[in-house]
């Protein structure tokens, strides 16, 4: 059973995304997406960030300035669409 | 006569987008200014990416509010101070969309904070 986690909150002033991280197992997928995508420079994130199971929304950092590390997958929305459906259970973390 | 010296700090601390209360404090603050108030704008936590350069927020359907910072200095609002160590802890650098903006760290920030009558955290 593997679990799509959408992570919508900043590490930086939210404690969900230790929740998250918590939960996080080898065969689940991390998508980093809205104020999610600012834990692209927190160190709590630093080692999964270039875990080929995880994912940031480019559109989402392009937005707030962000650059994204070349080892990170990025993904459009719909793209993410498709991810719901090869996962079997999907967590937003907000 | 006491009144004559008061002032408002409001202190943003939420990042931009996901939420309304960055709108909100700016929408404040010119308010305050446009009523001649004494207003100070200080940015603290997840604030600070408010004031950073090269946002694109028309890419998630957001009206992009944060062109009218630009327009601080019609509002006679010149105060605008950042938090030094917020910026550090998010690794950023000193790169605003606006002038003018003062980088303080926590202990300056705080003891700014303090000289305010008033203060609104949003």
């Amino acid at each position: 059973m593997n679990i799509l986690h959408l992570l919508r909150c900043s590490a930086f002033s939210s404690k969900k995304v230790d929740h998250c991280l918590a939960n996080l197992s080898g065969e689940d997928s991390l998508i980093l997406l809205d104020d999610g995508c600012y834990n692209l420079t927190h160190p709590s994130l630093a080692n999964i960030i270039s875990s080929p199971s995880t994912y940031i929304v480019k559109e989402h950092a392009i937005a707030r300035a962000l650059s994204i590390p070349d080892h990170l997958k990025t993904i459009s929305l719909l793209e993410l669409n498709d991810l719901i459906f090869t996962h079997n259970s999907v967590v937003t973390w907000q | 006569m006491e009144n004559m010296n008061k002032s408002i700090a409001i202190l943003s601390t939420s990042a931009p987008f996901s939420q309304s209360n960055a709108k909100e404090a700016m929408d404040v603050a010119l308010i305050f200014g446009s009523y001649e108030q004494n207003t100070h704008l200080f940015f603290q936590g997840d604030g600070v990416y408010q004031l950073m350069a090269e946002q694109q927020p028309e890419k998630i359907n957001v009206k992009n509010f944060l062109k009218t910072f630009s327009a601080f200095h019609f509002y006679d609002l010149d105060n605008v101070y950042v938090c030094k160590n917020s910026l550090e802890e998010r690794s950023l650098l000193e790169n605003f969309h606006i002038e003018n903006v003062q980088v303080l760290n926590v202990n300056e920030f705080s003891q700014a904070l303090h000289q305010h009558q008033t203060i609104l955290n949003f």
